[in-house]
């Protein structure tokens, strides 16, 4: 047996024209797919990333409502408790309430969240969305979207009513964001945590958006979460809040494993091709091997193990290759924007930042490897089973 | 029967062309000795090669029976015959026929490769046959880089280093200039001699039939 395997790899390492070019025609295709697989895993984390930043963080605690001074009692004390577990990078506290902001020339109905400034500088992308005045300066005023400034007229500076159901409150316009999505720059304002503390009759839903640390578990830290909380308060992750996001990931996964499936189809003909080809050239060598006495199986195994060698080698160039580029491109990113500039999911950030995961790193290696074997059989088969007579007369 | 080493039986053997059929061997019946040193001749298309093919179960009759060394190779199956190969016979081809990506010593091993012998053993029995030849200097050479005569020297060399009952050899020095025919006849002479080997050679060529103490003759697939 380890006979018949070096001199399979001493066939493949002397035909060296035609290992070469199989071996540069595999390694391109597997190092394509990883390079790709990569730019899908990069274009899903933006996404996420983006989602996430925007709207909840990637698991949100939401509470009933209440009366503020018990709301933000208890996301002070829920911040407390979770600002020991080691997963959670960042802690937002926030209140929702709806209201109505009035203009001289116009009103708007808006959703009111009481935010800590500093802690959402951190992670989410409001604050580097100012388009006019400032994001909630020495936290105060009132910071609102494109849209609804639009339609109100007014500026930073100007001052503003919220009417709320039980009282009216009068406040100054600090900045005027755009994140490019109509729902938020035409329904959503931003105030301070310490703004909403003067407004002691409002009723708020309260909730914590929390970000985790890279590479930790998520459902497990959501579990984790949810023995802190009580029972009245819900802890959901990202992708039950954002199903469409969760399914333009799993479309894009899919859309990938179909990609994978056609370039290693290919990638198998070609193998078959390329060893059937190489059977054909050596068909008198075959036959002086059995006339001396080489068995047929043995003959088969020879060019089972020249497409394992083949594939093995290309499946580790390729490897290397893809991974290479991958780890290069990820330092600069790949600007999307130009694709994406209407598309909500990257109005954040359209850079994307090829990243390799274990299972699209070596999805398509294996996958070649397994195909390459696979095409070789019926190669090995026509080799083992050619009959010596035909052969010979050529001897 | 002990002392037989080949016994042809009715043999025949035949190959279409379009719709007709031709007989390349024709209810051939004959004996061989064991030890015995045969040259096997006769003009293009005798029927030379197809015998040498069925002699070395390389392929089977259409009907009568092959028994060597009292083995009816006609029940075996395609793994026996090969298993039967490996041990027994010993083929000299019209060409080289060496495998380019093994040393020349590789490529005499291979024989004793395929029958499991020690390595201890095959590096003996290669140094030993490396020198008898002339070749000792040639062991890690690769085929393609060696002479003609150097080739099929080892070509003779593989085909006995296993020590088989039967050796075939189908023109060995077709290709040949006459000094390096002469220095393979002369190689083929010494091993067959040295291992007592039953040897049929096929030849049209005066100077090597000439040399073999016996001639078996074919024209049209008969004997003559």
């Amino acid at each position: 047996m380890i006979f018949w395997l070096r001199f399979a790899l001493r066939s493949c390492l002397r035909r060296r024209r035609r290992t070469i070019i199989t071996l540069a025609g595999i390694s391109f295709g597997i190092a394509t797919l990883v390079v790709l697989g990569a730019i899908m895993v990069g274009v899903n984390d933006t996404m996420i990333k983006n989602a996430v930043a925007i709207h909840t963080g990637n698991i949100v605690v939401k509470g009933e409502m209440l009366p503020l001074p018990q709301a933000l009692a208890r996301i002070d004390e829920l911040s407390l408790k979770l600002e020991c577990d080691n997963n959670l990078q960042t802690i937002l506290p926030r209140l929702h309430f709806p209201a109505l902001l009035t203009s001289e020339q116009g009103n708007c109905p808006i959703n009111i969240v009481a935010v800590d400034p500093k802690r959402e500088t951190l992670q989410t992308p409001v604050s580097k969305k100012i388009v006019a005045g400032t994001y909630l300066e020495n936290k105060q005023g009132l910071v609102l979207g494109e849209e609804a400034a639009q339609k109100l007229a007014v500026k930073p500076g100007d001052r503003i009513s919220m009417i709320t159901p039980r009282r009216r409150y009068d406040l100054k316009i600090s900045g005027i964001f755009s994140l490019g999505i109509d729902t938020f720059d035409r329904s959503m304002a931003f105030i301070s945590l310490e703004t909403a503390r003067t407004m002691p009759d409002l009723m708020v839903n309260h909730e914590i958006a929390l970000f985790i640390q890279p590479g930790s578990d998520l459902e497990k830290t959501a579990k984790t979460i949810a023995r802190k909380t009580q029972a009245s308060e819900k802890v959901r992750l990202w992708y039950e809040i954002l199903p469409e996001v969760a399914q333009l990931v799993k479309l894009n996964e899919f859309s990938m494993a179909i990609m994978i499936f056609l370039v290693i189809i290919i990638l198998g003909f070609g193998v078959a091709n390329a060893l059937l080809i190489s059977v054909m050239d050596r068909y008198r060598y075959f036959a002086i091997l059995k006339a001396i006495g080489v068995r047929p199986r043995e003959i088969f195994l020879i060019i089972m193990a020249e497409a394992f060698f083949m594939c093995l080698a290309a499946a580790i160039i390729g490897t290397i290759l893809g991974s290479s580029c991958t780890l290069i491109w990820a330092d600069y990113g790949l600007d999307l924007s130009r694709y994406t500039s209407a598309n909500p999911h990257f109005s954040v950030n359209a850079i994307v930042y090829p990243r390799l995961t274990p299972l699209m790193a070596f999805t398509p290696q294996a996958l070649a490897l397994g195909t390459g074997i696979l095409a070789a059989i019926w190669p090995a088969l026509v080799a083992g089973r050619r009959p010596i007579n035909q052969v010979m007369r050529g001897l | 029967m002990r002392n037989i080493a080949v016994n042809i039986e009715q043999l025949s053997r035949f190959y279409k062309s379009g719709k007709s059929r031709i007989a390349a061997l024709d209810n051939l019946t004959f004996k061989i000795k064991v030890g015995a040193q045969l040259a096997l001749i006769g003009p293009s298309g005798s029927g030379k090669t197809t015998l040498l093919s069925l002699l070395g179960a390389l392929e089977r009759p259409d009907s009568g029976e092959i028994t060597l060394f009292d083995i009816n190779l006609n029940k075996m199956s395609e793994r026996q015959t090969a298993d039967f190969r490996r041990h027994n016979v010993g083929f000299i081809f019209q060409d080289d026929a060496l495998m380019p990506e093994l040393t020349v010593a590789e490529n005499i091993a291979l024989p004793l490769i395929l029958i499991k012998t020690r390595t201890p053993e095959i590096k003996s029995r290669v140094n030993k046959i490396l020198v008898d030849l002339d070749l000792e200097n040639f062991s890690q050479s690769f085929p393609p880089t060696l002479s003609g005569g150097e080739k099929q020297r080892v070509a003779v060399a593989r085909a006995v280093i296993h020590h088989p009952k039967l050796l075939l050899a189908d023109e060995p020095t077709a290709n040949l200039d006459s000094r390096a025919a002469d220095l393979v006849l002369n190689a083929i002479d010494k091993l067959a001699n040295q291992y007592s080997l039953t040897m049929v050679m096929a030849t049209h060529d005066p100077r090597v039939y000439n040399r073999l103490p016996q001639k078996l003759e074919l024209l049209d697939g008969k004997l003559v």
